[in-house]
């Protein structure tokens, strides 16, 4: 029994050399969120991490130093017909740096950007070179429990899947505005996640990005903290830098360390942060 | 487990603790404004409490509003006596001219 699980848990865990894109056509699902905490998890187990943004408004690079910013240019892609499948090139020469130091490589996928990249995806036949590097890949499409954000998320994840269809599929539910469990099943919003995100769920897996309490985490990210320095923190650079009297700062910094520890627990069902082997 | 995982776990532990305690104050605290002056109760503080937090307010809230309670009980008490005897003394005046009154007129 316990081999059948370990058997079921490794085939839906991405393993160092891989790469993950994280996708959602709707803004505000928690794509950036998510891309910190699997920094922040590579960071503090010490596996190399290449960061690629597609997204023309992209606030990563300005918190994670190294971010590589992939921005659309529709007038150059006017004057030449392969500057779209130039523009991708970084996010090439960052999987071939993964694979050699046996790291991952994490691309968030912006809004609106998902076909976008999922055609580059196809015309340069990634997937082939995925094989050939020996390297994994992974899909993971954090949602709201929203209409929008679900709508969008699943055809996301679809449009990605096209292009990849061996990676791991991980369906995020962010839990910010409660969660689809909860909906009245006869509701529109989980009538329309039964219909286009459960046909997804069966063949991936779920996990969750549960609430921070009383939005402790904004007064960090306003300020381009990452989660993991935030907990590191001492009390007096947090109320200097959040302007909260020392229990408000305490309590602050508390929930952005029990929140920062769920997601780890969660990412490490999906994701191997253990096996780093230096090839 | 690697030594910036574990550095980390420890931080964890540490600030969870630490918003705990703040936490357990504040909520003492709210109770402490509820009870003594209603109109200095801050909502936003009060919105910084989790369930366990809020037990710490109910507690504490209990705690102060049967102190009071029993304070005012006692404030009572004493006063029943003095009440009784005044009332008894403003009777007996009252009775007592009646009578007086009765007797001159008949």
């Amino acid at each position: 029994m316990t081999q059948l699980h370990e058997a079921l848990l490794s085939s839906t865990m991405l393993t160092p050399p891989g790469v993950i894109f994280v996708v959602n056509d709707a803004g505000g699902s928690g794509k950036s969120t998510t891309f910190l905490a699997i920094a922040d998890h590579a960071q503090l187990s010490d596996i190399p991490l290449q960061g690629v943004q597609v997204d023309d408004q992209g606030r990563l690079p300005a918190i994670l130093g190294g971010v590589i910013s992939i921005k659309s240019d529709p007038a150059a892609v006017r004057l030449d017909r392969l500057h779209e499948q130039r523009i991708f090139v970084p996010l090439h020469g960052a999987v071939s740096v993964s694979a050699s130091e046996g790291g991952y490589t994490v691309c968030e996928v912006g809004a609106n950007q998902a076909e976008r990249v999922a055609y580059f995806l196809k015309t340069a036949e990634f997937q082939e070179d995925l094989a050939a590097l020996k390297m994994s890949s992974m899909i993971i499409a954090p949602h709201l429990s929203t209409t929008e954000s679900i709508r969008l998320g699943a055809r996301a994840a679809n449009s990605l899947l096209s292009a990849l269809p061996e990676a791991h599929l991980v369906i995020l539910g962010n839990e910010r505005d409660g969660r689809v469990d909860d909906l009245h099943p006869g509701s529109q919003t989980r009538r329309l996640y039964e219909e286009v995100m459960r046909p997804l769920l069966a063949r991936g897996t779920s996990i969750r990005l549960p609430n921070v309490p009383s939005e402790s985490w904004g007064l960090f990210e306003a300020a381009g903290v990452r989660p993991v320095d935030a907990v590191r923190m001492s009390v007096e650079d947090v109320m200097s830098i959040t302007g909260l009297p020392r229990p408000m700062a305490k309590i602050v910094r508390g929930d952005v360390a029990a929140w920062l520890s769920v997601i780890f627990a969660q990412l490490e069902r999906v994701i191997d942060f253990d096996s780093h082997v230096r090839r | 487990m690697c030594a910036g995982k574990r550095e980390f776990t420890g931080a964890v532990e540490s600030a969870v603790r630490d918003a705990c305690e703040a936490r357990s104050r504040l909520a003492r605290e709210c109770a402490r404004d509820l009870v003594r002056d209603p109109s200095s109760f801050d909502v936003g503080k009060f919105r910084k409490l989790d369930p366990r937090s809020v037990q710490h307010f109910a507690d504490t809230y209990r705690t102060l509003a049967s102190e009071i309670d029993g304070q005012a009980r006692s404030h009572r008490r004493a006063w029943f006596p003095v009440v009784a005897y005044r009332a008894g003394l403003i009777t007996g005046t009252v009775f007592t001219v009646l009578v007086a009154l009765i007797d001159a007129i008949g």
